[in-house]
């Protein structure tokens, strides 16, 4: 398992550059010169060259790649040019409210998700499946942004039970929580149930049932542990989602993470807290499907890395 | 942004897809004959949820389309005086903050709305699947820097690619198209590679190879018409997603810029008035949400007409 975990790390490695010459290429689309753009409509031609010059602009673009990774590497991601602080700095002091908000609505998603489509499977073709196949389809249809201002709407603005926006308290956290999470957890539900079905009709279910267990004793030891395996694969995706998700999250509800922060700094083109900010979260994802992949050993003894 | 499908959001991973083997479906027409395609029309009719997604679907490509005809107002006309009104029988949706009639903008927003989703998914499909079926029928070298490519694409998250890419490109209907087609590629690469490997040692592959056929045409006349059913199933899947993506990065700011209607923007120039006037957010949203889960049971019921086997 050791040499697997070392293994992976290092099949990493790899995909980081690869991940990392996609965002220096897609930086590398802003039309006209890019030092012009980071100093603004304030700057003089002498900021510009300077610029230009403590980026590496004036060198050719294997050059530039090479300073930008290899600066990365030690995160140094430049400076905000709206503060002027380290863009990696800017990044930390802001994971912890979308590492809240991620973690939660993935929690969420894992327990309504995983418990809507035992029922579905177990009960198939009754009203709650019906029930559930409907609500997943309109969430994972319904877009993030407008299930998190309806349910504004409806708890707090007509029924007052929650605080509409910010962030800092668990009564804050709910609603942005329960709307990033919406998709991800109809998607959990769809997948459980598809896998639970499957395996409800294996052999050793069969044997379990002839043995004379109880029929929640088979569901629950016998089949939910082996339609885990896909939906874990899918969880695991979903991280994707909900770092993608939660900036559309936090600017609906006013949560001053890195996602909001990441659409200010569009707007402010601030290019190297846009650069890190996007390379960061890739990162993450990586990580946490690497995580995933090493899941799969706990709950499947049969799977033995080498 | 929902990798969607959200129903198929991002988890698009290389499995054996439901292709047109030699010995049935989809063959080339002259040797299979039309009756796989009456097979599938049958099986397609039969699914109420698939027709009740191609109803809607139908609807709003006529609303697009008949906009200028069916529009009661110019959806860009400013009318301070009618400024937020509720729904009454001169304004059916009400007016938005500017006095504009919200129906005639929602008429007009789904034409843009429509215009970003399937050009995106256009780009997607015509990148993707040139990549993916050249892939698939060279092997060696050529599939591995290409299909390496697309696995550094899905390392990461459709929609923080997309923003990427309107990040250094700039907001604007063009820029969002772009985007949102090019996150969505590598889905379209890995399905249309997965085909080709499997289209590739079909007998009429072999049989062009070796009467002398070019690479090209081979890919071009033989492969990619094989590669057709799953190749359509994610089309219709990715629509779902695509429009939810295009209209996120709307909602941003980063699509259509003011005065043009779409309902991304739309409904993120709403949310000021939520409390007052909440019917400029439900509406919008509501059309997003109609036309997302009109392409889900489209794509749905496609794929289970044309594979049954994957049938859910």
């Amino acid at each position: 398992m050791t040499v697997y975990i070392i293994k992976r790390l290092l099949a990493l490695i790899p995909v980081l550059i690869g991940v990392s010459i996609i965002i220096f290429g897609i930086m590398q689309l802003i039309p006209g010169d890019a030092a012009e753009v980071l100093v603004g409509t304030n700057g003089s031609a002498a900021d510009v060259e300077r610029i230009r010059e403590s980026l590496g602009l004036d060198k050719p673009i294997y050059e530039q790649y090479w300073l930008f990774i290899s600066r990365a590497a030690v995160g140094n991601f430049g400076r905000s040019t709206q503060t002027g602080r380290p863009a990696l700095t800017e990044f930390s002091s802001r994971v912890k409210p979308t590492a809240e908000l991620a973690a939660a609505a993935l929690l969420l998603a894992i327990v309504f998700g995983m418990i809507t489509g035992i029922v579905s499977a177990v009960l198939q073709y009754s009203v709650w499946d019906y029930l559930v196949t409907v609500v997943s389809l309109i969430g994972v249809s319904a877009p993030v942004f407008w299930t998190g201002l309806m349910m504004m709407l409806l708890f707090s603005v007509w029924l007052g039970w929650l605080p509409a926006t910010g962030s800092g308290s668990f009564s804050r956290l709910i609603m942005p929580a329960l709307a990033l999470g919406s998709a991800s957890t109809a998607i959990i539900a769809r997948q459980m149930r598809s896998g639970l079905l499957e395996v409800l009709r294996q052999d050793y279910v069969r044997t379990a049932r002839a043995k004379g267990l109880h029929e929640w004793t088979v569901i629950a030891r016998h089949a939910v542990r082996n339609a885990l395996i896909p939906t874990v694969t899918v969880v695991g995706l979903q991280f994707g989602y909900l770092l993608g998700g939660s900036v559309l999250t936090e600017t609906v509800f006013a949560r001053p993470g890195v996602g909001s922060f990441l659409v200010n700094s569009i707007q402010a083109r601030d290019i190297p807290v846009v650069q890190a900010t996007i390379m960061l979260l890739a990162v993450a994802f990586l990580v946490v499907n690497l995580l995933v992949d090493l899941l799969y050993a706990v709950l499947d003894p049969r799977i033995r890395y080498s | 942004m929902h990798d969607a499908g959200e129903l198929n959001r991002d988890d698009v991973t290389e499995q054996p897809v439901a292709v047109a083997t030699g010995s049935a479906k989809f063959r080339t027409p002259e040797l299979a004959g039309n009756r796989p395609r009456r097979r599938f029309f049958r099986r397609f009719r039969r699914s109420k949820t698939a027709m009740i997604g191609l109803v809607i679907i139908i609807v709003c490509v006529l609303m697009a389309l008949l906009a200028p005809l069916v529009a009661p107002d110019n959806p860009t006309q400013i009318s301070l005086g009618e400024a937020l009104q509720s729904p009454s029988l001169k304004h059916l949706l009400g007016t938005d903050e500017l006095g504009r009639d919200t129906l005639s903008r929602l008429l007009w927003g789904s034409r843009l709305t429509l215009l970003i989703t399937c050009g995106a998914v256009l780009i997607a499909l015509v990148i993707g699947a040139a990549l993916g079926v050249v892939a698939g029928f060279r092997g060696g070298w050529t599939d591995a820097i290409i299909m390496r490519g697309i696995d550094m694409l899905l390392a990461m998250p459709t929609f923080l690619l997309a923003i990427a890419i309107v990040a250094a490109l700039g907001p604007g209907t063009i820029n969002v198209i772009i985007a949102v087609g090019v996150a969505s590629v590598s889905a379209f690469a890995r399905i249309a590679h997965g085909a080709a490997l499997s289209v590739k040692e079909e007998d009429y592959v072999l049989s062009a190879r070796a009467i002398g056929a070019r690479d090209g045409h081979i890919m071009w006349r033989h492969m990619l018409p094989n590669c057709f059913a799953p190749l359509l199933v994610q089309t219709t899947l990715r629509l779902a997603t695509a429009i939810l993506t295009a209209s996120g990065l709307s909602f941003l700011g980063l699509g259509p810029q003011p005065p043009t209607p779409e309902w991304g923007a739309m409904l993120s120039a709403g949310r000021t008035y939520l409390t007052s006037n909440p019917q400029l957010t439900i509406i919008p949203g509501l059309a997003i949400l109609f036309i997302a889960i009109a392409f889900n049971l489209f794509g749905d019921g496609l794929r289970d007409a044309l594979d049954p086997r994957l049938m859910s």
